[in-house]
């Protein structure tokens, strides 16, 4: 796993963060995310990843599954928009200092014979409130991406931390 | 050229292929860096980080464990010495066909971060596995974040959970505990590593 690039929003926050031009030469990508956001909604702010700004509601599916304290529910949209996982992220009605957290890995995201998967975890905990959740997500699409734009509702806080790697397979194992 | 001694787990990290083996000065190292690994000898009910090193972004944990307990236990992630105090956390789980969510809070603060882990009763050789990861574990500005994925199989039956867990203390971490009821079996392990922001 290599670090690519990251970002920590400063004062004033950001509507979103983004990573042009990104190496061709990994195996997948993990972007891994320490956010909240300027929401007041204390279910949590999603975590929303588009990639090659491509805004097209019906090229990406997500589908997740949460518990919130007492009940597990699945979720899903045909026509998300992004890559997303919902109500993993910190919201401005949360004690301050209090983030969320969510991880997501892009398989194969240089190929351009298939379509983009992304699995994802996440969660946040706001001491009475929060979720853990997994999900997955397809951008149909065979391009490779090369760029990436995370977001959540309202705008990103100070504070908040996202960092981009690059996971390789081991050029001296053979596979057999 | 430098020469030095490399070992076999630094042959199997990969090395660019224009790079050779004994060029281990030159070697690029990847961003999840080990820092440190505990192996019981079944003895203690904690396998201990210390003076954890401040320079990466998050921390991950890589734990195998089982205790040597007569009843159910967990295994339990306290940061900086002060226990329970301060955690709270939402649980997402599966055990055989069941699936469920719970919550602990800091006004019940029994617990760390929890997962399920082996216990006396658990199929010999059953180790829990777990993988946990402490957001922004250096801020001194910031609650700790932290989010572990757990399973328990043990042949018969078993268990997967996802846990997001928050410790509200803005203080660094430098120190983690991962402990258990009675001890830790002979052989459970845990493993710390850094994950690196920037070359």
């Amino acid at each position: 796993m290599h670090w690519i690039a990251g970002q920590t929003v400063g004062a004033g926050g950001a509507g979103n963060v983004v990573f042009s031009s990104i190496p061709q030469t990994f195996t997948h990508l993990q972007v891994r995310i320490f956010g909240r956001g300027t929401t007041s909604f204390s279910a949590g702010l999603s975590a929303y990843v588009q990639v090659n700004g491509d805004t097209t509601a019906a090229n990406y599916t997500v589908h997740g599954l949460f518990g919130e304290g007492s009940t597990v529910n699945p979720t899903f949209s045909l026509t998300a928009g992004t890559y997303s996982l919902q109500q993993v992220l910190g919201d401005s009605s949360a004690v301050a200092g209090t983030f969320g957290a969510a991880v997501f890995n892009i398989l194969d995201y240089a190929n351009t014979n298939k379509n983009k998967i992304c699995k994802v975890l996440g969660g946040w905990d706001r001491n009475g409130g929060g979720r853990a959740a997994i999900g997955s997500g397809a951008w149909l699409s065979t391009a490779a991406i090369y760029q990436v734009l995370v977001a959540t509702d309202g705008n990103l806080v100070e504070g908040t931390k996202i960092d981009i790697y690059g996971i390789n397979h081991n050029p001296l194992a053979t596979g057999a | 050229m430098a020469i030095s001694r490399f070992s076999t787990s630094r042959l199997t990290q990969g090395l660019p292929k224009f790079q050779s083996a004994w060029d281990a000065d030159n070697v690029q190292q990847g961003a999840m860096v080990p820092i440190a690994q505990v192996v019981s000898t079944g003895s203690s009910a904690s396998m201990i980080f210390s003076s954890i090193p401040q320079a990466y972004r998050d921390l991950k944990i890589i734990i195998h464990g089982r205790a040597i307990y007569g009843s159910y236990t967990t295994l339990s992630v306290y940061l900086n010495s002060t226990g329970p105090t301060g955690w709270s956390q939402t649980y997402l789980r599966g055990q055989n066909t069941t699936a469920s969510s719970a919550r602990g809070t800091t006004s019940t603060p029994t617990y760390g971060l929890l997962m399920d882990t082996g216990w006396n009763s658990t199929a010999a050789g059953v180790f829990s596995s777990s993988e946990v990861d402490i957001f922004n574990y250096s801020s001194t500005s910031t609650y700790k974040t932290a989010i572990a994925r757990n399973s328990l199989e043990e042949g018969t039956t078993g268990v997967t959970e996802l846990n997001a867990g928050t410790w509200a203390n803005n203080a660094a971490v430098t120190y983690i505990d991962v402990a258990t009821n009675g001890v830790w079996a002979g052989g459970s392990t845990a493993t710390l590593y850094g994950i690196k922001a920037g070359v």
